[in-house]
Formats: C-alpha cells, structure tokens, sequence
C-alpha cells in the first residue's frame, strides 16, 4: 500500500506542479460557473441540486480526462523511465493503481473549486443531502470510468499525442454507443443487439443515478469496467515488458 | 503478399529524423491542431445527432473544417503515428501481444458474467429527493403477482408509442417522466417487459408496426403519447391515452396551469384491470345498415380499438339473420342504423337482454338523415321505454347572440354542458369539447318501465332545433327551444337492481373514421367511458402524483450580478493564478 501511496502521490505531485492541470481546472470551473448563471438568469431560477454540476462536469471529463492521462504511461516510455519504473521493486499492479489513484484524485481535485457552489446553494436553499452525495458519487464515477479508458490507451503508444486522440476517440466511443448506435435502424431492428448496446452504453448505466436512483447493477457495471480496463492496462504493461 | 514490417523500420527512422528538424513552433502546434480537428468532428457528429441531418451548411463546414485539421495534426506526427503502429504491429510484439489477449478476453467473460448475474439479480435504491422513484404500495403488490402468475400467464408487456418532444404548454416532458417510470415497473419486476418506440425513429416504427400487426390492431387507431399493457400471453390488452397520462388544461389567460402527471395511477390501475378482470365482450350489431366496423370511411373501428384497449372483446352480431343475443354478450352497440327497420321481435329480444341478462345497450342514431329519406330505423320505440326520445330535428346552433351565425356542429365543452356523471368526469378534468356533426336532438323524460330513470348527458348550448331548416315557419312553430339533449342515459333508479342501461347519443358521425378524426378523441373518449361504466368499470387506484418539494433557489438581479463576477469571472481566475503561482514558486 505504501509504494502504490508513494506512486500515486509522485504521479499527483506531477499534475500538481505542471500547467495542464490548472488550464483543464480553469476551463472546468468557468464552464460550469458559466451554466450555473445561465440557469439563474434565464430560468426560473435554480434547483437546489448539484446536478448541473454532475452532468456538465462529467460531459467535459471527455475531453479533459485524455489530457490528463495520456502522459501516464506515454512520458516514462518517451523518456526511459519506464525501465526504471519496471525494475523497481513494485509490481505491475502497484504501478497501475498508483497512477490509477493519482488520476483520479487529480481529476477530483479540479471540482475542488465547485464547492464554492455548493456553498451558495447549501446557505440559500436546502438540497437534499443523499441527493447531493449520489450525484457527487456519480461525478465520481464518471471521472474514474474515463481516467480507466485514458491509462489502458497511455499505456499502448509513447507519444502523448497518440494516446491523447485514442483516449478522447474510445471517451467518445464509449459515449455514443448507447445514444447513437442504439438509435440505429440496424440495431433497433434486433431486439437483443438493441438491448445489449444499450447496456454498453455507459449513460444507460449512469441515468437512474443522475435521478437518484442507485442500482446494484450499474454499480456492477462501473466496478467490472474499471477493473477489467486496469487488468487490461497490467497486461499491457507485462506484455510490452516481454516484448522488449 | 506478405509484408514484413521490419522493412519500415527504416524509412520510419528517416522520418524520425526529419521530424527532429522541424522547426520547434511547428511541432508544438501538432498536436492542438489535430485535437482541435478531433473536437470539430465530435461537434458534428453531436450535431448530427441534435438535428438529425448531417450535411447542412454548418455540419459540412463542421465536418470539413475538423478533416482537414485533424489530418493536418496527424500529418505534422506523422513519424509518431507510424512509430505506434510498427510497436504495435511488430512480429515479436504480435506474439506476447497474443497472449496478453487472450488472458485479457478470459477476462472480459468474467466481466460479462458478472454483469449477466447483476443484471439478473439486483437491488434498487431511491435516493431522489421525496423518495419520488420509489413506486406505490400498490403498485408493488401488482407487480408481485404478476411474478408469482408468470409461469401461468406469462410476461406483462407494456409498449409505449413516444413523442421525444415536450407537451406544449410547459417544461414537463412526458415521455421523460413516463420512461422514467417504466423503467421502474421493470425494474421492480422480472416479469414487465418494456418495449419503447420512439415517434421520430423509423426503425422503431417499424417495430411498431409489426407488433401491431402481431397484436390485430389498427394502426389508425394508434395516437401519439400511447400506452399498451398486453397480459396473459397477449390475450388481454389495455390502452392509455395521452389524456389518461396527463391532466393538463390549456392556458386561457396568464401562465399555463402545472400539468398534472397520472402516470402511476393509469398504469397500475390498468394492470389491476388486466390481472383482476376477465375480458368483457361487447358486440357491434350488424344487418340494419349499421356502420362497417373494418377499416373505411365512417366505420367504427377507432371505437372498436379503444374497447380492445380496454380490455374487451369486440364482436359483431348479425341480428336481422339470427335475431339472438349470445350468453357472453355484456354490451350491445348499435352505431346508426338504418334500414330494414328494427322488427317488434327484435326490440322484444333488446328489451329482455337489458331487463333480465343485465346487458347494456349503445344507440348512436342519425334520425335526421334517414327522415330526409322518409324511413325510420324503429330503435325509438326501444329507447322510449327508458324515457329517451329520439327526435327527428337537426341541430342548430346560434354562434353569437348578437351577430348571429349557425353552426351544425356544435362543440361542447364537458365542463359546461355536461351534467356530473362517471361517464363525463374524465372529460371535464381534461377540458375538452366534443363536437357534434349533423346531430339530432333527443329528449330524456320519464320512462315507460318506472324502473328506469333517464338523464341527459350531453346538452347542446343556445339551440334551436328545426323539423326543417328550409320551411321557417313550420320550423318556427316546432321548435324546441335548447337546451337541447345530445347524449342520454336511462339507468335503474336503485342501483343494486339487477337490471341493464340504456344510453344514445344524436350523433354518430363525431366518432366515425373520417379525415378529421383527430378531432374525435373526446367523442371517443366520452362513448367509450359510457360503455366502460356500463361493463362495470372499477374506480382507478387513487394513487396521487408524486412530485419532489420545490427547492428552488430565486436570485435578484443584484444577486444575479454578485454570481456573475463571483463564480464566472473571480472563481476561474483565481484557480488560474493558483496555477501561475505554483508554477513560479517551483520553478524558483
């Protein structure tokens, strides 16, 4: 546990003190400030929920997760410290979840901000607190779901740009094979392929808890998702090792 | 041909090489042009999505603009990309790459697995504000026999015919609400099967269509906003309507009334019809002229597929050929009938089915049509044992008090012209008219069997009603001043006597299959609530629409103002000049 500690907290420390964290923040934090006062000025006024929060947050993780992700394996092989990392008395796990961990909390770290919000929205309404919790919980969710996709693809290629666009591309992939591809003449015309891309399709999953409604099914799906898109990331870590 | 990559090691090098001598600037730019690119196509292809249409002016720009600077950012990495895909595609790394692979998809079926057992054995939590997912008691004692009777009566089958756009009026969203909804009713139970179709999707159309061929209903009589529940292995079938679901009146002066959502209600109601009842059966009488029942102008089948939404089996009697009213028979429609007239053993035969088999009887007449021919169809002498009166006049209606004007289709609306009755309050709720077309004018009295009471259901409002429009003075001097009787019912004065009910209407063009039978759903809706009442339709659930408690937050400009430089302006710079003065601190 320590030296998956020690690993994630080099790997945060990194973002930390780099410039791609702070302009992903900024842009996170005006985008959904910008939403925030859109909805006040021209709705009615505003739910106390943190939903929008959620929904924009999570929409622009897309795009900002690859960024942050595609240094985590591309960089230590562009810069041949991958062989150190590997040599290292750490197994490939370790390496995995120390990154993993540091991704994730990095990425949450961006909402730090957010909290101003939910701040003003605690002092003049009363949100209801599981709500606020589960829709914490599913920004969570998202982000790491996404941080999972970006280090498998680092893990692949040694240029951060590679891994950036094939992020972004599978974050994309991901996304739309449950709207889109489900809305498809040819898959609507088979019930059980229509059933099954919508279970893909990760919004299907994320949906019912955007409402508030926990199911031990998208968890299930969340969890297996993460862990087997970390498992794959371990293989190809172990696979490029032998390959040399 | 076989290719051995190796042999691009070189020339990729060579590549590699070249790249070291661009120029700094343009290296950096590499990759943001390609991203950029990369955004442009998502953008489109979101936008594709929204409207539907790839290639308008701005999706071809979009879609153009983001090729070209993604190719251009994948051109300036060229080396980058090639250096990847050789990596990849290496024989030695091909090897190992296998048996990564294949360890990975051992994995992936333990994922499948796992996600095949969750999706089959599951917990749900509401944690929604008021708990407003959480489904009634009622509802779940429903579903739970639903499971119980599955070996027996198989799956509950609800499809649902969506428009994906909002209901006019307000930002309440039906068929968000209703999926909603109907994901909970399947996720409560194995045994509910949902199947979706969207208004705007062709495929899903399709599908609808072919289920209804499947089921034997008229696809005209399918609106939008359309719910249907089938049971016992498709044998029962109930409807709902965009008025079952939604209580929402139309804005007359200032905001628009809350739309009141009955989903839960409708639904559960229908599926304790469906699971309690046994299928009533209603027969459409033949063999005087009556109205077709297939699919042509002016026949029944709206009607018929509304009664087959609710449950019932609809069939047809010739009655001149075989004047006997089968045993199953609850309800007998008799929809403008003409000639040859009704034979006293006829009526003899309609009288013992109401008196003595409980039965109910429809009349829908058109008197005024067939008096301008010199017949009549002989159904009066039937009704005006119950007190109902079945005039020849056609109606008319003064439009305006003061300027005058006439209209022979007169729209009544429920919460004015029609007395309170089960058979009318749903209309009344949802304040719509009904129009009449050409209709005749009938009078409730007293009955001739003292058993009976006879009441209006429908009155016509400022009416004269003329024996001929074209003599004014003959017509002047027969005049029945309104109100006027359009629809009535004789039903038994103590209502615990095992006796049947009687009802006409004066009309019944206002729900025959025409070009403008989307104006006819309250006609529709009013005829098949009378024959509903008369089968002995329960009361609904009354299971209250649950809406979470306003935490809504308002602003003042003022507040508006303070928000705008606080959380728009302020809040992002200074996590922006955080970042600088990390950055410096660490650099020094």
């Amino acid at each position: 546990m320590k030296k998956i500690l020690a690993i994630c907290r080099r790997e945060a420390f990194a973002y930390f003190y780099g410039p791609i964290f702070y302009v992903a923040a900024t842009f996170l934090t005006f985008m959904i400030g910008f939403t925030f006062y859109q909805i006040v000025k021209h709705g009615s006024g505003i739910d106390a929920n943190i939903g929008y929060i959620t929904e924009m947050g999570g929409s622009l993780l897309l795009f900002i997760t690859p960024m942050l992700t595609m240094r985590l394996f591309a960089e230590e092989y562009k810069q041949g410290t991958m062989e150190s990392l590997m040599t290292a008395p750490v197994t490939d796990w370790q390496v995995v979840i120390g990154k993993y961990l540091a991704v994730c909390a990095v990425t949450m770290a961006m909402f730090l901000p957010m909290l101003v919000h939910v701040g003003v929205l605690y002092a003049l309404g009363k949100p209801a607190a599981a709500t606020t919790l589960t829709l914490a919980a599913v920004l969570f969710v998202w982000g790491a779901f996404y941080a999972a996709v970006g280090l498998l693809v680092s893990a692949f290629t040694r240029e951060q740009v590679v891994a950036a666009v094939l992020g972004l591309a599978a974050n994309v992939v991901l996304w739309i094979v449950g709207f889109w591809l489900g809305q498809t003449d040819f898959v609507k015309r088979v019930e059980w392929l229509d059933k099954a891309v919508s279970y893909v399709g990760f919004y299907t999953h994320l949906e019912p808890a955007l409402r508030g409604v926990v199911d031990t099914r998208d968890i299930v799906y969340f969890a297996g998702a993460i862990v087997f898109l970390l498992f794959a990331t371990v293989r190809v870590l172990e696979s490029r090792k032998w390959r040399g | 041909m076989k290719i051995d990559i190796r042999k691009l090691e070189a020339p990729i090098a060579g590549l590699e090489k070249r790249w070291e001598a661009v120029p700094g600037l343009l290296k950096r730019l590499a990759m943001p042009v390609g991203f950029v690119g990369l955004l442009l196509l998502i953008g489109d292809l979101l936008l594709w999505i929204a409207r539907g249409r790839l290639f308008d002016l701005w999706g071809s720009l979009a879609f153009a603009g983001g090729l070209v600077l993604m190719l251009g950012g994948i051109g300036l990495n060229t080396p980058g990309f090639l250096r990847a895909a050789l990596e990849f595609a290496g024989p030695r790394r091909a090897l190992y790459g296998t048996n990564a692979l294949v360890v990975v998809a051992l994995a992936f079926v333990v994922l499948t697995f796992a996600n095949y057992f969750a999706s089959r054995y599951y917990v749900r939590w509401d944690l929604s504000p008021d708990n407003i997912y959480t489904l009634h008691e009622r509802t779940a004692n429903l579903l739970k026999k639903i499971d119980e009777d599955a070996d027996e009566k198989g799956d509950l089958e609800i499809h649902y015919f969506y428009d994906p756009g909002p209901l006019p009026y307000s930002n309440f969203y039906l068929s968000r609400e209703m999926q909603n909804l109907l994901a909970e009713y399947a996720a409560k139970s194995d045994h509910v099967k949902l199947h979706l179709y969207s208004a705007t999707n062709i495929a899903d159309q399709e599908r609808l269509k072919a289920a209804l061929a499947r089921l034997k209903i008229d696809p005209s009589a399918v609106p939008l906003d359309w719910v249907l529940i089938t049971y016992n292995n498709e044998k029962q079938r109930k409807d709902l309507k965009r008025t079952d679901l939604v209580e929402q009146a139309p804005p007359m002066y200032g905001p628009p009334p809350e739309p009141k959502f009955k989903g839960e209600d409708a639904i559960s109601t229908a599926i304790r019809d469906l699971l309690q009842s046994e299928s009533v059966v209603c027969y459409f009488m033949t063999g005087h002229g009556e109205r077709d029942t297939g699919n042509t102008q002016g026949s029944m089948v709206v009607l018929l597929e509304n009664l087959r939404g609710l449950n019932m089996t609809v069939k047809t009697l010739d009655f001149v050929a075989t004047p006997i009213i089968p045993t199953d028979a609850r309800v007998i429609v008799i929809a403008d009938p003409r000639e040859p007239a009704f034979r006293p053993v006829e009526i003899d035969k309609l009288r013992a089915f109401v008196e003595d088999s409980m039965g109910s009887v429809i009349v829908m007449a058109e008197p005024y049509t067939l008096r301008k021919q010199g017949r009549s169809s002989g159904i009066g002498e039937f009704l005006s044992r119950y007190g109902i009166r079945l005039r020849d006049d056609l109606v008319t209606v003064q439009m305006q008090a003061v300027l005058g004007g006439m209209t022979l289709r007169p729209q009544i609306l429920a919460n004015q012209y029609m007395p309170p009755h089960p058979a009318t309050a749903p209309l009344e709720k949802a304040h719509q008219p009904v129009y009449f077309d050409y209709a005749c004018a009938l009078q409730a009295g007293q009955a001739m069997d003292e058993r009976y009471a006879a009441v209006a259901l429908v009155r016509a409002p400022e009416t004269i009603g003329a024996m001929n429009t074209e003599d004014v003075e003959q017509a002047q001097r027969n005049m029945l001043q309104g109100p006027i009787v359009l629809a009535a019912v004789s039903e038994p004065k103590n209502p615990d006597a095992k006796l049947g009910r009687v009802a006409a209407f004066a009309d019944t063009d206002f729900v025959a299959l025409g070009p403008d039978i989307a104006q006819k759903g309250p006609g529709l809706n009013l005829v098949t609530n009378v024959i509903s009442h008369f089968a002995g339709k329960k009361e609904n659930l009354g299971i209250e629409e649950r809406k979470p408690t306003r935490r809504f937050i308002n602003f003042s400009p003022t507040a508006q103002r303070v928000l705008y430089f606080g959380v728009v302006l302020a809040l992002p710079i200074l996590v922006i000049f955080s970042g600088i003065f990390i950055l410096l601190i660490r650099r020094r």
